[in-house]
């Protein structure tokens, strides 16, 4: 039974980093310009956060 | 193929032998957000001593994401997060175990590569594989097969007639 999920959870999360956000539309008069409202982050996204930072300060070290 | 008989599993009754509550993994966990164990693990992983044994260890040849679970499963029965925490962490630790050993310049192996030794064989290998086996026997010339040479009954039961 395997009891290692480094890699599943690895490459799911790379996955959702990769994702691209949709594009923004056109403001057209009907558009709703209030802001909404900041949702809470989910641990998931702490998770995202810290691994982007790491990721570029290992960037930094590869490219010394 | 049959698995093996697993002999190393614990034995029935193992988590009774002491009271509920003594084990550090049955305590509230040191912490409780994901925020607090992910900034555990990115100081503990960046500390000298740590970075000097991972560094020995990855030389060897295990697979970081080998080292990177037992850590985490270590820090759950240390009772410091829970195994759900730990999991979510889990990237947390790859990327600094890989930012650790790249650092050193050391030829590793991180685990993410895909392994083809153990895979079956693809479905679309294994059907043309059958299909050159079925071309190359019907391409065979059949071999001319000796014909068995009948002898003649002698009839040498009790029962046979005489002659």
């Amino acid at each position: 039974m395997n009891t290692n999920y480094t890699l599943d959870v690895y490459n799911r999360l790379m996955k959702t980093m990769k994702v691209a956000k949709p594009a923004t539309k056109s403001n057209g008069l009907l558009t709703r310009t209030t802001k909404s409202k900041p949702s809470a982050m989910s641990e998931v996204d702490v998770i995202r956060e810290y691994v982007s930072a790491i990721q570029e300060e290992r960037g930094n070290v590869k490219n010394g | 193929m049959v698995d093996a008989p697993k002999f190393d599993a614990p034995i029935p009754g193992m988590s009774l032998t002491t009271e509920v509550g003594n084990r550090p993994w049955q305590q509230p966990p040191r912490f409780a957000k994901t925020k607090d164990v992910a900034e555990y693990y990115v100081e503990k992983l960046a500390e000298d001593n740590f970075a000097d044994m991972l560094v020995d260890v990855a030389e060897t040849g295990i697979p970081l994401t080998s080292i990177a679970n037992t850590i985490q499963m270590n820090s759950v029965m240390q009772g410091i997060h829970s195994v759900d925490s730990g999991i979510l962490a889990l990237p947390v630790i790859m990327e600094m175990m890989l930012i650790t050993v790249e650092a050193a310049g050391i030829e590793y192996n991180s685990g993410m590569e895909e392994d083809t030794s153990n895979k079956p064989m693809g479905t679309e290998l294994l059907l043309s594989k059958l299909k050159s086996f079925s071309t190359e026997q019907m391409n065979e010339e059949p071999e001319d097969m000796p014909m068995p040479v009948i002898e003649p009954d002698m009839g040498g039961g009790l029962m046979s007639r005489r002659q």
